[in-house]
């Protein structure tokens, strides 16, 4: 039993250290941009900090979220609870109140284009059938 | 250690008025702090069973901008520590001296 419960731990590290380094590549990439961008270098120990200040963040930005969706007495987290996580400071709080406007609104366009799409294949499969029936009355 | 903790504001205070215009750049056309790896990162810690199931589409897009804006600000403002000391090199001491008000501000 304990051999059961050890291996399921050492799982549950490795899979949080395959996370971390993901979040490691991603936070890399990034930096590589500021740094082409403001012609700075970083050092590697300052990339690796950034990158676990991210994943801590990470957790502190899941619990939160999950939290606020409880208090709304929703099983599901919405793009509300994100804005509240973003409330300190007022400028980012604005630039992510104007981002989810215009996620909501590509969302959206797509749907309604997803939906002409699927639309005008019945009403092409339709007439077919339609034609279909009337040679066969023949 | 007001000054530089003030001088950080400006970052978000010129995103909110005309953005600092490489930062902006930046966010807006890199794209890929890869939904999926969003969703793993927050499925990873939470607690509650019944949560467990359900980010709505639109909020994992918004986290992934939340997050991708975290770590740039995060960069730009250590940046601009190392830019005030005239370091020749971004190193983490340049990094703690921003870390508060970075935190204070998310």
């Amino acid at each position: 039993m304990e051999e059961e419960a050890e291996a399921e731990e050492q799982q549950r590290f490795s899979y949080q250290q395959r996370l971390k380094a993901a979040v490691h590549y991603t936070v890399g990439c990034l930096c590589e941009e500021v740094a082409l961008d403001k012609e700075m270098q970083f050092s590697k120990q300052t990339i690796a900090a950034i990158s676990e200040l991210t994943f801590r963040q990470c957790e502190n930005f899941a619990k939160d979220l999950e939290m606020f969706a409880r208090h709304a007495r929703r099983t599901t987290i919405n793009t509300e609870d994100v804005k509240l996580l973003a409330r300190r400071s007022n400028s980012l709080l604005k630039y992510i109140t104007d981002k989810s406007e215009e996620i909501a609104q590509i969302n959206v366009e797509r749907k309604a284009r997803k939906k002409k799409k699927s639309e005008d294949g019945n009403h092409n499969s339709r007439e077919l059938a339609e034609a279909g029936v009337v040679e066969s009355e023949k | 250690m007001l000054g530089p903790a003030v001088r950080c504001c400006d970052t978000f205070t010129s995103r909110a008025s005309g953005f600092h215009p490489s930062a902006a750049l930046l966010v807006t056309y890199w794209t890929a702090l890869g939904e999926e790896l969003v969703s793993r990162l927050l499925h990873a810690h939470f607690k509650d069973d019944k949560t467990k199931g359900a980010v709505s589409g639109d909020s994992l897009q918004l986290m992934a901008e939340l997050l991708k804006i975290f770590v740039v600000e995060a960069a730009v403002r250590a940046v601009r520590q190392a830019q005030a000391e005239d370091a020749i090199l971004v190193d983490v001491d340049q990094l703690e001296k921003v870390l508060p008000q970075l935190l204070l501000d998310f």
